[in-house]
């Protein structure tokens, strides 16, 4: 029998992506706003999937910023001036 | 210590970088092993300073929040009080005349034996001058 016979052919086709499916490296079900995603641990550390989560929610996140660099600087410089100044003083060190 | 074990301290630019559209300087820790510090009164202003940072990137609280949560998974906090005075009284004299305001990071960088993670260029040309050169670049 002709094995490029397309009856033979979508047959492969299928049992092909069905073992895709059944051996992929994640999984995704959506339902509403929650997604809960499957995949194989690996030798991934819980460290490595929780940042990778992170980095996700992180990622979205910024989409929206409308956050500058400047700004980002100058809340930072606010931020570190605040935890010298306590330190500084609570220590007894010159400003 | 090997250098992929050497601890990180994560400066206060970097973590707002985060919430910056053209980049995330963050995507650098999700392949690495290392320990990412900050020190705890840092997270603590940030937060003092929510209602600023919520108007600054146009983001609603609930979003900060999220932000804010995510980061805690990232980065390890380290309370300052642990720190020796040794190590402020040393990154005061190394920030004297470059930016006295940043001391905390480099405090912190020197009681971890770490490297310093910084976007802050001034800073950094400053440090190296004074014969600090223990920076991190991702």
């Amino acid at each position: 029998m002709d094995s490029t016979h397309p009856d033979r052919e979508e047959s492969m086709l299928a049992q092909a992506l069905e073992e895709i499916e059944t051996q992929a490296a994640f999984h995704i079900e959506s339902t509403g706003d929650e997604v809960v995603v499957r995949f194989r641990r690996g030798g991934l550390s819980e460290r490595q999937i929780s940042r990778f989560l992170a980095l996700l929610e992180l990622d979205a996140i910024r989409q929206k910023s409308q956050l500058t660099e400047e700004a980002a600087m100058e809340l930072a410089d606010e931020i570190n001036r605040a935890v010298w100044e306590k330190t500084r003083r609570r220590l007894g060190l010159p400003g | 210590m090997s250098p992929e074990k050497v601890p990180v301290v994560v400066d206060a630019n970097i973590l707002f970088s985060a919430l910056l559209r053209p980049g995330n300087n963050f995507i650098a820790t999700l392949t690495s092993e290392r320990r990412f510090y900050v020190s705890e009164s840092v997270l603590a202003e940030i937060f003092r300073h929510k209602e600023k940072i919520v108007s600054a990137a146009r983001l609603d609280q609930d979003e900060l929040a999220r932000a804010y949560h995510a980061i805690l998974m990232i980065v390890e906090l380290y309370r300052e009080g642990l720190i020796p005075t040794a190590c402020w009284e040393q990154a005061a004299e190394l920030c004297r005349g470059v930016d006295p305001n940043d001391a905390a990071p480099v405090a912190l960088t020197l009681a971890l034996d770490g490297l310093l993670w910084t976007g802050d260029k001034a800073l950094k040309a400053g440090l190296m001058a004074k014969g600090f050169d223990r920076f991190f670049t991702p």
